[in-house]
């Protein structure tokens, strides 16, 4: 299992750049940067970013990938905002409110069920079922809205902007979540699946686990944990509208490339998604304060991610697994020259699949993508 | 012989258009008007083009979603320079300008997938957002109403014009280009090695590998030249819309990967024809442009669009299925 979570020294990087930017960035704006306001702030607006890229990280490990999120996020927001609005008069505001949480989790639920049912039982790459289903759910709800914002009734705005302790509600409950997570996926039965399910699919197979259930329950986990990011978007805004968050999924992917969940599947750890996000939104409001009143600073943001993602992925790829750093010859010569990198796995005890180098992605996948090489030919 | 023509994919494709159009017709017989289905031949040029390069990016085992955004981004920067420029020449120089700035965008993606061998999905995803932030932020987001001349007059050249009913209706000589670059890109993937090394390096890069197939150099080509494909749809896109717009076509890659799939094409690799592509990106058009004739709010089109999308992957893998349970197979 330890090598399935990665070593310790991604953590020590992970901390070490928070840390940096901390510093940097305070030294660049001493009177608004180390703020407490500042940095409740930030840790307000990490909230639903870190909860998407749990998505994201959750799919990751078992193998597949959820391109949906933002699409079922905005659209539970969507769900909750109408329900509250239609049920209020009626059964006012405190009961209103219960119904439409429960309506907007309830669409995550069917959200992730469709799309783990699709993966598991067409047995094709999730990339283009997840594409299609957030296709169906961003028509759905924008024929639902005909495109135009939803607006509640403001009963959720503590979600946005309550504090507990000087600490915002929003940011105590991603917390909440990671905490779950993490328990969930390195101390259970379940999250040991989710592990070998991701590593191998075959080998999950052969040690007779029941690999659609493992798929369908982590789909279902995902759409759940978007749609409560979808209502912490909502509680932040009051508003729902199909088009929110467009560039959400990439910094939800981002994210969890930082926090070094293998793009192929089983490894990686969960409860980091916490370091990542945070050096994520230092980033984010370091842009900010640096371009301020620049009217393209979002633009130049959302280019900015689009670097980050390739040089991360990059150097993530290149180092493999990161327990040991290669020398400045293997940067020179190639991921072949590695000196770890022949037999792959050979000393790992547990069924981990091929995973062990560095992972390539076109000929050494871990079982994942094999396995699911289905090709309609016959 | 006749089950096996239905059989293939581009006939069921065939039977599906020609199945759906009648039941538009029925609903609306202002379906089959002449002008009706030439604006679907119109609607189609400029999702077929980036679908050809699409559909080469499949076949090599790849994906590229940022196609859309590199379509925009060499679009509006051409329009730009040459804004700047006065200029006054042909549109095929134009064209050429923002096919060869598309190349470029389209060889940042090749770099980083052929030659890094990082993940093309995310990578491209990447791209994404990377072109267009970039575009945005650094070249511009004004609409630019005035077109160079030759641009705003390729809008009004119509390869024929006919009357029917008293009402005139045109061809746009757009769709001339798509059926040309359809074909030589068929005849590309037929007949020349570079056609088959992509299906080679698609299908089984091992086996193509050992055969001599320059695999690398062959997939960087495809991104490239999907770039490239792009990169003129994005052009003839602005002229046919008589602005160059920096917020349009997003989330035209969802459009087009549909088209391809439903083609056939499969995103692992090795498959794909272009006959298959060209019908899926009728089909999507088509009913993209006739939902609002039959009484359905064009706001639902991205759940049709999805769900081709799935039945595109849903029908081969179910097939699929049913194949290696007659077999015997495992799992």
């Amino acid at each position: 299992m330890r090598q399935r979570l990665g070593g310790g020294q991604h953590i020590i990087a992970l901390v070490a750049l928070i840390v940096g930017l901390f510093i940097v960035l305070s030294v660049l704006a001493p009177n608004t940067y180390p703020t407490f306001r500042n940095i409740a702030s930030m840790a307000n607006q990490m909230a639903p970013i870190g909860i998407l890229a749990l998505c994201v990280g959750l799919t990751f490990l078992v193998g597949g990938i959820d391109l949906s999120i933002v699409a079922v996020a905005n659209g539970a927001a969507i769900g909750l905002a109408l329900t509250v609005t239609a049920l209020e008069p009626s059964l006012g505001a405190g009961p209103a409110t219960v119904v439409g949480l429960l309506v907007a989790v309830t669409v995550g639920a069917i959200a992730g069920t469709v799309n783990g049912l699709l993966v598991s039982y067409l047995k094709v790459h999730p990339i283009p079922i997840t594409l299609g289903t957030m296709g169906i759910f961003t028509g759905i709800a924008t024929g639902i809205t005909g495109g135009s914002t939803v607006y509640g009734t403001g009963t959720l705005n503590a979600l946005g902007r309550g504090t507990v302790a000087g600490i915002p509600i929003s940011f105590l409950f991603f917390a909440a979540i990671v905490v779950i997570l993490s328990v969930v996926t390195t101390r259970t039965r379940f999250g040991f699946r989710v592990y070998s399910v991701g590593a191998s699919e075959k080998v999950a197979r052969f040690a007779r686990m029941n690999v659609a259930r493992v798929q369908v329950g982590t789909y279902v986990l995902s759409g759940i944990l978007a749609s409560l990011a979808g209502i912490l978007m909502f509680g932040g805004t009051n508003s729902a509208n199909v088009s929110f968050g467009s560039s959400f999924l990439i910094q939800a992917i981002l994210v969890a490339v930082v926090t070094g969940i293998d793009t192929f599947g089983g490894r990686g750890r969960i409860a980091l998604v916490v370091l990542s996000v945070a050096a994520m939104q230092q980033i984010q409001t370091g842009i900010n304060m640096a371009l301020g009143t620049w009217g393209g600073a979002n633009f130049a943001a959302e280019f900015g991610w689009g670097v980050l993602l390739i040089a991360v992925l990059g150097i993530s790829q290149r180092m493999g697994d990161g327990s040991r750093a290669p020398g400045w010859r293997f940067w020179l010569k190639g991921k072949d020259q590695r000196p770890d990198a022949a037999p792959p796995a050979a000393t790992e005890p547990e069924l981990a699949g091929p995973a062990g180098g560095a992972v390539d992605p076109d000929g050494d996948t871990t079982g994942a993508l094999r396995t699911t090489d289905q090709d309609p030919r016959t | 012989m006749i089950r096996r023509v239905f059989a293939t994919r581009e006939a069921m494709l065939a039977a599906v258009i020609i199945g759906l159009a009648a039941v538009f017709a029925l609903i609306s017989p202002q379906f089959l008007s002449l002008a009706h289905l030439f604006g679907i031949a119109r609607g189609s040029v400029v999702i077929g083009i980036m679908a050809l390069g699409l559909l080469v990016v499949l076949i090599s085992a790849g994906i590229d979603v940022s196609v859309s955004a590199t379509a925009v981004a060499s679009m509006y920067i051409a329009t730009v320079a040459l804004t700047e420029l006065d200029f006054q020449g042909s549109f095929i120089v134009a064209a050429l300008l923002a096919s060869a700035i598309g190349a470029c965008f389209g060889a940042v993606n090749a770099t980083l997938v052929s030659w890094l061998k990082l993940p093309s999905l995310i990578v491209t995803l990447g791209t994404l957002t990377l072109f267009r932030g970039g575009l945005l932020a650094f070249v511009g987001t004004d609409r630019i109403r005035v077109l160079p001349a030759q641009m705003s007059d390729f809008a009004g050249t119509q390869l024929l014009t006919l009357s029917s009913g008293g009402r005139q209706a045109s061809l746009h000589v757009a769709v001339l280009v798509l059926v040309v670059l359809a074909l030589v890109i068929a005849w590309a993937l037929r007949y020349t090695n570079w056609g088959r090394s992509l299906y080679a390096a698609g299908d089984n890069e091992q086996a193509a590998i050992r055969l001599g197939v320059p695999v690398r150099r062959v997939r960087f080509s495809a991104y490239v030249l999907a770039g490239a494909l792009a990169g003129l749809a994005g052009i003839i896109s602005a002229s046919l819309n008589q602005a160059a717009d920096p917020f349009t076509l997003v989330g035209m890659e969802l459009d087009v990967l549909a088209a391809v799939v439903l083609g056939g094409a499969s995103v692992l690799g090795g498959r794909g024809t272009v006959l298959g592509t060209m019908l899926g990106v009728i089909l999507v058009t088509m009913v993209g442009a006739s939902l609002v004739l039959v009484g359905i709010p064009s706001a639902w089109q991205p759940a049709f669009v999805g769900g081709f999308l799935l039945l595109g992957v849903g029908i081969p893998a179910l097939r699929q299925r049913r194949v290696d349970r007659a077999r015997g197979v495992v799992a």
